[in-house]
């Protein structure tokens, strides 16, 4: 485990300071209150110093990643919107849910360092899921351009499916690896594929089913792809099985193929992203605008504010890629996938290096879910699969996508703290042998 | 129209080089460890130290390695179980590859060898009662040496490369 990342982490809040000042300077922007600044680097800085801290073990490199990813967000999100008439005000909000995510982290790091706890209340945690994605559902719950994946609650809106997936996780971890052996042992063959017994596979495919349905009503396309993946993999990291690949290619195949049929903006998304010139200016403009923009940017890109990304709809929070693509061009958003895929390697060498099998697979699911969600969005934006709104973690504007995405990296640092102390141990032992 | 364009320039590259510093600062440290020498591979004076030579298989995986049964309550003694390529599993199942029929003390699946790197690796597969290698019960993949006990139930084996 990395236990000293200082100087990424000042990179990574110089990087965040560069982008704002080459705004204001350069491209004449009013400057969002200074004060915001402050806080988030003193909030991130203070952050990374306590994990170190609390968990002097933990992978703590992934805190600059996650400065990183979250200032270039805010960085793009500030640029995209400071002379937008009612929408001046977005970086601020950002840099708030950034603080909340941070606090949450804290929070975590202090009180769940006996992570096991967690795998005690599996069913809870389901239950809990499943009425949290159902909750839309209820009067509280309203629709954003189709989709009914939000919750008002006083003055607080959020998007419930995206703390939800994090419990599923966390069901699917401790439920596996609980039954794991059972369910190997007690599998039957048929025509040369294993299928485990219903009796102990059947609380597991009840609660995918029940999250997964209820997500497809909600047409929340891109969280239905991750409810439906997410488990499959952590299935076959689980038992080994290429049955389950298998099983999970063809259901896929299937649900999509009925989706496809049943919803008309599913038939919608897969013929803008097959042929976007058919409605160029209706269903194929958002993709086109993200492809012109892609395009734009060329190798080193525009320049921070000299782009026209603000041509996109939903630039902010679904294409936020596109328009770092445009400003940053092909290198700064390679050096984004790079971050990206730095946090996704350590999150599986957590995985790797963690005791006990409910923790390996906790830290799996929790990376395997960051990583599709990243492919699944980046992927989208670029054309190379159709677009399933979802945000960029970290990146992204959106509070509920930037605390849970917190949530998610407090969890593995959790794990890491577990992972690394026992390592720290063993080197010990060996070296006074 | 040139004066404003220099400052600009000099920060688009600039935040190109910072980006690009983080990612270099954040690989050297975080992947470091794809290239350390695992702790079981000996030092060896005069050989290569490079990461392939470290990490190169030593040939194709060697077919000679066996468990022998040291000491059990349901084997013979000196029964020699040869380790295939692959994940060979132990357990009182009968799709167990080494199977340890009823031993009240064995698990269903309860521990499993793979060939990862030119070493033979044993894990216990969450069994009640453990793995034990040279006496000291096993947490995670422990690579085997010649001549290690591996001690599954009530069967202690030997491991002969």
């Amino acid at each position: 485990m990395t236990q000293r990342a200082t100087s990424p982490m000042i990179l990574a809040l110089l990087i965040t300071s560069l982008g704002f000042a080459t705004l204001i300077f350069a491209q004449e922007a009013a400057s969002p209150p200074l004060i915001y600044g402050a806080y988030y680097t003193g909030t991130l800085f203070v952050l990374y110093l306590g994990v170190r801290l609390l968990l002097p073990h933990s992978d703590v490199l992934l805190l600059p990643i996650v400065t990183m990813l979250t200032g270039i967000g805010l960085v793009m999100i500030f640029r995209l919107t400071y002379d937008i008439e009612g929408a001046e005000n977005l970086a601020t909000t950002q840099a708030i849910w950034i603080l909340v995510g941070s606090g949450a982290m804290f929070i975590i790091v202090l009180l769940f360092r006996n992570y096991h706890r967690l795998f005690d209340y599996k069913y809870l945690l389901a239950l809990g899921a499943v009425a949290l994605i159902a909750s839309t559902f209820t009067p509280f719950g309203y629709e954003v351009n189709g989709a009914r994946l939000w919750v008002a609650i006083g003055p607080v809106n959020f998007q419930p499916s995206e703390f939800a997936r994090i419990a599923l996780v966390i069901f699917f971890a401790g439920y596996l690896a609980e039954k794991r052996d059972v369910m190997t042992a007690t599998s039957r063959t048929v025509l040369g594929i294993q299928i485990p017994a219903l009796k102990y596979f059947g609380p597991v495919a009840l609660v995918w089913a029940a999250s997964l349905g209820l997500l497809v009503f909600e047409k929340d396309l891109g969280s239905s792809l991750l409810f439906f993946a997410v488990p499959l993999f952590m299935l076959y990291a689980a038992t080994g099985r290429i049955a389950y690949v298998l099983l999970g290619t063809v259901l896929f195949s299937v649900g999509s193929l009925v989706t496809y049929f049943l919803f008309g903006h599913v038939q919608l998304r897969v013929q803008s992203w097959l042929d976007p010139w058919e409605d160029p200016d209706g269903t194929g403009f958002q993709i086109l605008q993200s492809i012109f923009n892609i395009a734009d940017g060329g190798l080193t890109g525009t320049g921070l504010g000299a782009g026209f990304s603000q041509t996109i709809p939903e630039v902010e929070t679904d294409f936020i890629f596109s328009a770092i693509a445009s400003e940053l061009g092909l290198l700064g958003a390679t050096a984004v996938l790079l971050a990206f895929l730095a946090f996704v390697y350590r999150g599986i060498k957590i995985s790797l290096l963690a005791e006990d099998e409910a923790s390996k697979l906790l830290a799996f699911g929790l990376t395997a879910m960051f990583a599709l969600q990243t492919l699944v969005i980046v992927g989208g934006v670029t054309k190379a699969i159709p677009l399933t709104g979802i945000t960029l973690p970290f990146v992204s504007y959106g509070g509920s996508s930037v605390v849970g995405s917190f949530i998610l990296t407090a969890l593995l640092l959790v794990i890491s703290e577990k992972a690394g102390k026992r390592e720290a141990e063993e080197t010990l032992y060996e070296d006074g042998a | 129209m040139l004066e404003l364009q220099v400052p600009l320039l000099a920060a688009k590259a600039l935040l190109l080089l910072l980006l690009f510093a983080f990612i270099y600062a954040v690989m050297r440290r975080g992947i470091g460890d794809l290239r350390r020498v695992p702790d079981d591979e000996p030092f060896e004076p005069g050989r290569a130290q490079d990461g392939r030579g470290a990490y190169a298989p030593r040939g194709p995986a060697r077919n000679g390695s066996e468990l022998v049964v040291e000491d059990s309550e349901i084997l013979a003694p000196q029964t020699r179980f040869s380790i295939h390529d692959g994940a060979t599993s132990i357990g009182r199942s009968s799709a167990a590859d080494i199977v340890l029929k009823s031993d009240d003390y064995a698990s269903g699946r309860h521990a499993q060898l793979t060939r990862h790197g030119g070493l033979l690796y044993v894990e216990d597969l969450g069994s009640t009662n453990g793995t034990f290698v040279n006496g000291r019960k096993t947490v995670g993949a422990t690579p085997l040496r010649h001549g290690d006990t591996v001690r599954v139930g009530s069967t202690t084996f030997r491991y002969e490369e």
